[in-house]
């Protein structure tokens, strides 16, 4: 078989992971204990165990030879960790806008003229550069808020206007599956003091996901509404809905459902994460619920004050 | 003449030079000079006076802000876009306070990045391109 001298056997395998735990401890005496302390070995295939099982081993060394350790300085913080997702994003994003701006310029016979065929290539190129980029965007995003970096620039703007602009873009998607965006404004308020590229983020994402789950030949319903001095925002869908044990996890980091989008599009499971983070950033408030019929709601609220 | 121009292109990714040189070309840019580092960068505009650079902002040995600093001391009329692609407040606002002419984000799309240099190309060089990227 090709390349079967390369996978070790089950034996070998420990072996490795012995081998490992011997780098990763070299002070250690009692071989036993190392192993017993990191309880699952396969975290050391990837010489990273949980910091759990990490601080109790320490603690353990530490308190044996009478030292002191400072956990937080060996294992990566959870800061730490987001500067690490901000720079490897911000390293990985630079080289994909070559890639796709070169793509893009070839697809528009730039360096010449190409065969459909050649062009059908780079476009996946393209498609795919895309896909990373708008990954990458979120991992920023994510990286930027955990890390308290997120500085929302408060400016007077026209929730509707928003709104009116994210349905344009989102409506030329939904042609594609011949879905169609109804707008009904109820609201009383219009003018909100917000971050007006973070608002239209949190709306582009909720319609693009009633889009991107909707059946074909079905339509969204985009609501405005205002209620005790709060503008709202509900985005009604006639896709399958959310399953009952897969609710609470919608609004995590990489909370993906099972639910499959309709037109073999994407999701990276940050996009409702961020749109929480961003949301609460202002004051408002984002929840959803699966309508009695089919499909599902989501509403946001912002405070006009905010 | 747009194709009478002189450019620099200044980023420490060659993919990313690749895509800001072939953008260049297509607004039919004569001559498209290319630097690695901020410092590259000042040294070829010394010897080349390029009519407008195109200058990242996160670079390595010297960055474009200090490069564009240097520039603009030997050429206060220097023509500088400053191209990132992570645009915070702070660089927006070092970038102008520093002389930039204007600022790009990288990942936007390559029709708005030939806007922004088309604008740039006839506010301050006075000269008007015909050219299309699509």
């Amino acid at each position: 078989m090709l390349h079967s001298t390369a996978i070790p056997s089950k034996s070998n395998l420990f072996s490795i992971i012995s081998e490992n735990i011997k780098r990763r401890f070299p002070d250690s005496e009692n071989e036993n204990e190392e192993i017993t302390n990191t309880s699952n070995p396969f975290q050391n295939m990837h010489m990273m165990p949980s910091s759990e099982t990490n601080e109790r081993y320490l603690r353990k060394r530490a308190t044996r030879n009478n030292q002191s350790v400072n956990i937080n300085g060996i294992y990566p913080s959870r800061e730490s960790t987001n500067q690490l997702m901000g720079v490897v994003a911000h390293d990985l994003k630079n080289p994909m806008i070559g890639i796709r701006g070169i793509a893009e310029i070839l697809l528009d016979d730039g360096i010449g003229e190409m065969t459909s065929e050649q062009k059908e290539m780079i476009g996946r190129i393209v498609s795919g550069s895309n896909s990373v980029l708008q990954l990458i965007e979120e991992l920023l995003d994510v990286a930027s808020i955990r890390s308290g970096k997120l500085q929302l620039q408060l400016e007077k703007a026209s929730f509707s206007e928003i709104v009116t602009e994210s349905v344009q873009l989102n409506s030329i998607h939904a042609a594609q599956k011949n879905i169609t965006i109804v707008v009904e404004n109820k609201a009383e308020r219009d003018t909100l003091k917000c971050d007006s590229s973070k608002v239209r983020q949190v709306i582009d994402n909720l319609l693009s996901n009633a889009v991107k789950y909707s059946p074909a030949a079905t339509s969204i319903k985009a609501i405005l509404h205002s209620k005790n001095g709060r503008i709202g925002f509900s985005v009604l869908d006639e896709g399958p809905g959310i399953p009952e044990d897969e609710k609470h996890h919608i609004f995590q980091d990489f909370g993906r459902t099972s639910v499959q989008p309709t037109g073999g599009e994407k999701s990276t499971g940050l996009g409702l994460a961020i749109c929480r983070y961003i949301v609460r950033a202002h004051g408002g408030t984002i929840s959803f619920k699966n309508l009695p019929e089919k499909g599902c709601s989501f509403t946001v609220y912002f405070p006009t004050h905010a | 003449m747009i194709s009478n121009l002189k450019a620099l292109v200044v980023d420490d990714e060659e993919h990313v030079r690749t895509y800001i040189v072939l953008v260049l070309r297509k607004l039919g840019i004569g001559t498209i000079l290319e630097a690695r580092n901020g410092e590259q960068a000042v040294e070829i505009y010394k010897q080349e006076r390029p009519d407008i650079t195109l200058m990242d902002v996160n670079m390595p040995v010297m960055n474009g802000i200090t490069s564009l600093q240097r520039i603009i001391e030997i050429n206060p009329e220097a023509v500088v876009i400053m191209l990132t692609s992570l645009a915070t407040r702070q660089i927006v606002e070092d970038s102008a306070e520093h002389g930039a002419s204007h600022f790009v984000r990288k990942d936007t799309t390559k029709e708005n990045m030939q806007e922004i240099i088309n604008e740039t190309i006839s506010l301050f060089l006075d000269v008007e391109s015909n050219a299309s990227v699509s």
